[in-house]
């Protein structure tokens, strides 16, 4: 899913109003879970719940007739439908329900992978920060999805930097295992939102955080540990996600993008827990 | 003393006599039974008017009066049997190792007498008490026993105790008489030699007396008891040292870790005085590699007495020992990943992975070569035996064929092999092995369960986890730091988050760690357990040649999700299990060296890619002295044993020895399966051992005499020594009555009846 620009600026009183629609159209099922209340024998496609800063069309938006935050979207229906292609494509047991924690959350460890979408407004407490880091030097793995262009990129850079500082970006040649542990990917593949679909795969910059840059090369950059495994994925200028979220939108949807979206999840999924 | 002025003998002849009458029980005696009883009656008469409670007491004092009268009209003596004179020895044997040269008293400075000096001074009184009808033989003992002239020429120079050995020599060998007892003088120190086998002594009969020397504990002395090292580890990792110090006052020792003359650590340690046995481990590293002589010293900061036992040391292998793990993985999942990432850190475990990642691919990690595991399973028998630990994870047994069932099979039972088998929806039963042969080789009996609404035996819940009493004692269980904290350790881990219910344990498995399901509670952030019902976690076995294991769980990943990124408890425990069970498994090429006495007792083990024995072949040991000038000694060949030999050495030291097999095996392939390299060190002789545990060793002592029917005497009484040798039952024995009618406690009850009786009378108004 992408966003509409604002046309007028945000105010403090509509934002209210629409966090609170946003959050009791929520659906119920996905509430803050206890430890153990999963299933822990399976994986569990984990969803990051975090703050954005701006007003409507930047920290929310309004979307197939509700507000959105910025970090549920493509939420749970992306996940639901990547557990069950999981299930049947792999031998990975997934788990059809996703969770959905904050980087605070003391059980975010009972999830070693954590996806996190839209981030190009993201905005990350000292507690986050701390949270993310101690679950990256444990050994989890973050991947990021749906931002575009240069501005969003920046946006990603600026709060990872603190998080991991000094560590660098790398952007993965096609060579890269993750491209290959059970799909043999020999393009990075650019998925874009559903309304957009139908005139090509690059986004309109005008959808996206100014200045936008290049917003035509979609790639995986990451951040590395000392032995070369990666910790932290990012699939910029693509919206994976949204690949699985819309497999049912359509013919020429599915067969152009949700499979590629599926090839580069499964892989990612694979990677991450063989690594 | 006033026991046998009394019975007129002593103690122990009424421990082993019985009593009984010479006189017969004739007229005269009948005649007196009658007067006497009689006269009794007549008096009797005389306290009619009394009533019966005051009659009877009287009756009574009488009749024992009367009783002891006729007992000695009777003529009653003590039949026992005792040493005949003139035709028994009594061997006295002294104690002439180097422990008898420390002071004798706990205060050095109190008493400056040693103990081998008391020891000299007891010897004649020792002699004068065992030599009632004996004859006395002196012989003395360290490391062999040996006959003895006389004390004076003895000093303490020997460098090794063997005292049980040789109390056994003397009551076995010893043919010259027939030896009543053995007085041993002795501090009993035992540091040769096996001290718990007292079954050939005790058969002897001989009783045994020793005469403990020395003090129960000496001032000042700062102690290392133990100095714990493994004896291979690779090059340029950390290592501890763990030191078990005694001491009893309480002060601050300087501790240092050496390689020769390198430090290779050094600590302050402060000891308290309330805790007399201290365990610490010190952390060093192992730097290149090579054989070493690693030694610790402790310098305390005051006068130690005994400055000899503050040393020990320890020969190590530092040495790469790269340890081939092939792990099977049916579905991708956590616990793969965080093995994975475990075993990585680890440079010395070559961690090959094979992992059906959808119904069609399977990934391959760790592969040393672009064929190994194209196949997927091992192509060939001897491939698969190339490899020290097998783990097989949640894969179905429908993933391999019959013939490599049987290969897996035999790579535990024949090869030697360890395997480790893990949790998972199609682990175990529930995955199909239960009917494979690789059943028979688990620790665990697998069981299907049955029917439509049997619950599957692998599923999720909470569980704590802890070990048991033999996993406490057990590597695996061991997180370093302070051994007190090990069962800490694991209860503050966060819990399981399943269980794979196995079946009931084969009869010769171990149970390491217990699983507990039960009741937890929230602390702070974490779940912790407070009581729950134990379950068998991880199960280990030895299974023919080999070894195998079941963790009945696949969720350890959470003791590194879960808790902070320092702490290293889920690295530690499964590289310390890869470890275990991997370095459990037979090397291709083995090299064992023994000290037996002056001899290395050198054994070779050597077996082809298919673990055959390795025959029609030479090798040679090269020996290497302390002093240097290396020689080669053949080995020879041991029917289904491999190869050995015992070489004489000349002295004692640090001996190496290297063994060349090179060309035994062209056709092994350089993956081949771990050789412990066909090195090492051996020492011959302690320095200083007879300054270890010098104290006063009481318990060896009253197991001794318990055993041979003996008593521990003390250096300050050993008055009914001989005595006790003369009544011991031992030796030629002759049977003899002691007369009692003149044993005082018979006149002295008579007098007492009969005070007794006149004041009871006086009393109650019958005089």
């Amino acid at each position: 899913m992408t966003r509409m620009r604002p046309p007028i600026g945000p105010r403090f009183t509509k934002k209210m109003v629409a966090m609170l629609v946003a959050t009791l159209a929520a659906p119920a099922a996905f509430a803050q879970a206890s430890p153990f209340e999963y299933d822990l024998t399976n994986f569990i496609p984990t969803r990051i719940e975090y703050h954005s800063i701006g007003g409507q069309f930047e920290a929310y938006y309004y979307y197939d007739g509700r507000y959105w935050e910025r970090w549920e979207t493509d939420f749970p229906q992306a996940e639901q439908n990547f557990a069950k292609r999981l299930r049947e494509l792999t031998a990975v047991v997934a788990s059809r329900s996703p969770a959905r924690r904050r980087l605070t959350d003391p059980d975010l460890g009972d999830s070693p992978l954590i996806f996190m979408s839209d981030v190009g407004y993201m905005r990350l407490s000292k507690a986050e920060i701390d949270g993310l880091r101690t679950f990256l030097h444990n050994g989890g793995f973050l991947w990021v999805d749906d931002f575009w262009g240069d501005a969003e990129w920046r946006s990603l850079e600026v709060a990872m930097e603190e998080v991991l500082p000094g560590k660098r970006w790398t952007t993965l040649p096609i060579e890269h295992p993750i491209f290959h542990t059970v799909f043999d990917i020999q393009e990075m593949p650019q998925i874009p939102a559903r309304d957009f679909a139908r005139w090509g795969t690059t986004e309109p910059a005008t959808q996206h955080r100014y200045p936008t840059g290049s917003m035509t090369t979609p790639s995986i950059r990451a951040y590395k540990d000392d032995d070369g495994r990666l910790m932290v994925i990012a699939t910029h200028n693509t919206d994976i996600a949204d690949g699985w979220e819309r497999e049912s939108y359509g013919e020429f949807y599915f067969e152009n993008f949700s499979t590629k979206a599926y090839r580069v999840g499964i892989n990612v999924i694979v990677y991450a827990l063989t690594h | 003393m006033w026991f046998e002025w009394l019975f007129k003998y002593p103690r122990h002849a009424y421990q082993q006599g019985e009593l009984a009458f010479a006189g017969e029980i004739g007229v005269l005696w009948w005649t007196a039974a009658i007067v006497l009883l009689a006269l009794s009656v007549v008096f009797s008469r005389r306290l009619a008017q009394w009533s019966v409670l005051r009659r009877v007491p009287i009756h009574l004092l009488q009749i024992a009066a009367i009783g002891v009268i006729l007992a000695l009209i009777a003529q009653p003596v003590l039949e026992v049997t005792r040493l005949a004179p003139g035709v028994n020895t009594v061997a006295v044997l002294f104690d002439s190792s180097a422990s008898m040269g420390l002071p004798a008293a706990s205060d050095s400075k109190a008493d400056g007498r040693t103990r081998q000096q008391v020891a000299k001074d007891l010897v004649t009184r020792v002699v004068d008490q065992a030599t009632g009808g004996a004859k006395t033989v002196l012989f003395h003992f360290d490391d062999r026993l040996a006959r003895a002239e006389s004390t004076e020429a003895l000093e303490p120079r020997g460098a090794r105790s063997r005292l049980v050995d040789a109390l056994t020599d003397l009551a076995t060998n010893y043919d010259e008489a027939a030896l009543a007892a053995i007085v041993v003088l002795t501090d009993g120190a035992q540091n040769a030699g096996d001290s718990t086998e007292l079954e050939a002594l005790a058969a002897a009969g001989v009783p045994v007396h020793p005469v403990a020397i020395g003090p129960a504990h000496i001032r000042g002395d700062v102690e290392l008891l133990e100095f714990a090292l493994p004896s291979r580890v690779s090059p340029d990792t950390e290592l501890s040292a763990r030191l078990v110090i005694r001491h009893h006052d309480g002060q601050e020792v300087r501790v240092r870790v050496l390689a020769g003359e390198s430090v290779l650590a050094a600590e302050t340690l402060s000891l308290d005085p309330g805790t007399p046995v201290v365990t610490k481990d010190i952390p060093f590293a192992t730097g290149p590699e090579g054989l070493k002589e690693i030694t610790v010293e402790l310098e305390p900061t005051t006068e130690d007495p005994l400055p000899g036992n503050n040393v020990r040391s320890r020969l190590l292998e530092v040495d790469r020992d790269r340890y081939r793990v092939l792990y099977l993985e049916g579905e991708p999942r956590w616990e793969f990943k965080f093995i994975r990432r475990t075993v990585a850190e680890d440079d010395d475990i070559d961690l090959v992975t094979w992992l059906r990642t959808t119904a069609r691919k399977t990934y391959r990690q760790g592969t040393a070569d672009p064929e190994e595991l194209a196949d997927g399973f091992p192509k060939s028998r001897e491939a698969l035996y190339r490899y020290d630990l097998v783990i097989i994870g949640s894969l179905p047994a429908t993933a391999l064929g019959d013939e490599q069932h049987d290969w897996l099979a035999a790579y535990v039972a024949e090869r030697g092999g360890s395997l480790l088998a893990l949790a998972g929806r199609r682990a175990l039963a529930d995955g199909g092995w239960d009917v494979k042969p690789l059943a028979d080789a688990l620790p665990v009996v697998l069981e299907r369960r049955s029917g439509p609404d049997a619950p599957p035996s692998y599923a999720a819940g909470e569980y704590g986890v802890r070990p048991t009493e033999q996993g406490l004692r057990s590597v695996l269980t061991d997180f370093g730091g302070n051994p007190e904290d090990r069962a800490r350790n694991w209860q503050t881990l966060p819990l399981l988050a399943d269980y794979h219910q196995i079946g009931a344990l084969k009869p010769g498995a171990t149970t390491i760690l217990e699983a507990l399901e039960g009741v937890y509670e929230r602390r702070g952030t974490d779940i912790v357990i407070r009581e729950g019902k134990p379950v068998p976690l991880l199960v280990t076995q030895v299974y023919g040649y080999g070894r195998s294991a079941v963790l009945a769980t696949a969720s350890t990943w959470r003791w590194r999700m879960r808790t902070p990124p320092d702490d290293q408890r889920h690295s530690v425990f499964w590289r310390q299990l890869i470890r275990h069970l991997a370095g459990a498994s037979l090397a291709r090429q083995r090299l064992s060296v023994a000290v037996e006495g002056d001899s290395l007792d050198v054994r070779v083990g050597l077996k082809n890619q298919r673990f055959e024995p390795v025959q029609g072949t030479a090798l040679m040991a090269r020996i290497t002295p302390p002093e240097g000038g290396a020689f080669e000694v053949p080995l020879s060949p041991v029917p289904g044993a491999g190869f050995a030999e015992t070489v004489p050495v000349r002295g004692p030291g640090v001996y190496r020895v290297d063994v060349d097999t090179t060309g035994t095996d062209p056709g092994a392939s350089p993956l081949t399966a771990r050789a412990d390299g066909l090195k090492a060190l051996a020492r011959v002789g302690t320095p200083n051992l007879e300054q270890f545990e010098a104290t006063l060793n009481e318990a060896l002592l009253l197991r001794i005499a318990e055993a041979t029917g003996g008593r521990v005497w003390r250096e300050d009484d050993v008055s009914g020594l001989g005595d006790a040798i003369a009544f011991g039952g031992a030796g030629v024995q002759e049977r003899q009555q002691l007369p009692l009618w003149n044993a005082p406690i018979l006149y002295v009850l008579l007098v007492l009846l009969k005070c007794a009786e006149w004041s009871l009378r006086r009393y109650w108004g019958g005089i």
